[in-house]
């Protein structure tokens, strides 16, 4: 009887399981993304240990003679370091906000700094990150979030304190962009071009599809984004560079690009603004 | 009555520990963002080691929401994988030797199999399509990354009874 009892314990959360799944992620993402908000700190604590795992491996063949003298000089360095990583922060928000606005020239567009809490998503199969900015600081769906004069993603889900952004290399996003060659500046240049969509695959390449077959698309072009109003995404913010292209499966290109800025390793993003006159 | 093996609570404090260092430290151990599923030791332990088998599934399913609070897809996805998991696990422990590392490496690492090609197909039915061979090669590393892990976890969970009992 026990055990006939044990046996149906699984449907009632099966069931459950089903019926969360089936509800609009609006519905739950706003309480998932409150529960993670107090994960912040610890985001801090692992880049922490990683620089303290990667000093100790740099340290790893000294010798051991003036041990003391040692001990207060890396107390003297590990404060030092923190300084200059506070002013490396600093100095990177400033760096990303001042290549954010020379491709955003649109005054009415305004750039929210936000940290991110994590860099990765639960799911291996998809591309997002946290950040720890909601409707509170006027974070809306929709938005897009810059690093840079990189278009990192899209906010997805937002909550009061925290919003999800997914990352332009998740196979649930497509974005208008175009391949467009490096001046002998480096910078992008802009010439009509053909746009096309481009997709994220759930890894680090992106393929831009739907371009016409009569644009040829040269290994290292730049590919930029092309203007979205409805989205409000601006033009020539950069998405990646091109890696290759193929004609397998039809009479339209489909071209490998790869991200140039790498989400993971990024501590601060930009959320950008509308503000509505 | 009997006297529960282990405090869920206690057993979802530690997996939400190992929750973040997977998330947090572990990003990118396997390359390409492959990383061990570390949630999947504790479900099988729950599993494996549960006085009953509501207790077991209840568990699991607490630490399938867990990772669903992370995640970009829907809530309760990785809560019905793990409570699949974790019935499966219960009603084959009678017939394992459970405190095998070899057993527990194997039955972590093709859960962690199973979990993520479940959770490729919804990704691909509902999100996006990844190509066939990256689910294979990311699912193959992941998994056996999670059987290196899951050993370790076990023994401690086992031998450091002290650490999750009530």
């Amino acid at each position: 009887m026990r055990t006939r009892r044990g046996r149906f314990a699984a449907w009632p959360l099966a069931a459950l399981s089903m019926a969360l799944m089936a509800l609009p992620a609006a519905w739950t993402q706003s309480a998932r993304l409150t529960l993670c908000v107090p994960l912040r700190p610890f985001r801090s604590t692992a880049l922490a240990v990683e620089r303290w795992l990667s000093s100790l491996a740099q340290r790893a063949g000294g010798d051991s003679s003036l041990e003391s003298l040692r001990l207060k000089l890396d107390y003297a360095e590990s404060k030092n370091l923190q300084y200059a990583a506070d002013l490396s922060k600093l100095k990177a928000t400033l760096a990303s906000v001042t290549g954010a606005r020379q491709a955003v020239k649109d005054p009415s567009l305004t750039l929210l700094p936000a940290s991110v809490i994590l860099p990765v998503d639960g799911s291996p199969w998809r591309r997002s990150l946290l950040i720890a900015r909601g409707t509170k600081d006027g974070v809306a769906r929709g938005m897009p979030v810059l690093w840079h004069n990189h278009l990192l993603g899209i906010v997805a889900d937002t909550g009061p304190w925290s919003s999800r952004v997914t990352l332009i290399t998740d196979p649930d996003l497509r974005i208008g962009a175009r391949a467009v060659p490096l001046s002998s500046s480096g910078a992008a240049s802009t010439p009509p071009r053909e746009p096309g969509i481009l997709e994220g695959s759930g890894e680090s390449v992106l393929w831009l599809k739907w371009i016409s077959g009569e644009v040829s698309v040269a290994e290292g072009t730049a590919v930029v984004t092309t203007p979205d109003p409805a989205r409000g995404i601006p033009e020539g913010l950069l998405l990646g560079r091109v890696k290759g292209s193929s004609r397998a499966r039809g009479a339209l290109p489909r071209i490998q690009v790869v991200p140039l800025a790498n989400a993971r390793a990024v501590d601060s993003v930009l959320v950008l603004l509308r503000n509505e006159p | 009555m009997r006297k529960p093996a282990y405090v869920p609570l206690r057993v979802v404090g530690f997996a939400a520990t190992a929750l973040l260092m997977e998330l947090l430290v572990l990003t990118d151990v396997g390359g390409e963002g492959v990383r061990p599923d570390l949630l999947l030791p504790f479900v099988c332990f729950a599993a494996l080691f549960a006085s009953d088998r509501a207790q077991a599934l209840g568990t699991a399913w607490i630490l399938g929401a867990l990772r669903d609070t992370t995640s970009a897809g829907p809530l309760g996805l990785y809560a019905l994988i793990y409570l699949a998991l974790a019935w499966a696990m219960a009603e084959v422990r009678l017939l394992i030797f459970r405190e095998h590392p070899l057993v527990q490496a194997l039955l972590a690492g093709g859960s962690a199999g199973i979990t993520a090609l479940a959770a490729a197909a919804w990704s691909a039915a509902f999100a996006g399509g990844v190509p066939f061979l990256t689910v294979l090669l990311r699912t193959s590393i992941g998994a056996a990354l999670t059987a290196l892990a899951a050993p370790p976890v076990l023994f401690l969970l086992t031998r450091r009874r002290a650490l999750v009992r009530p």
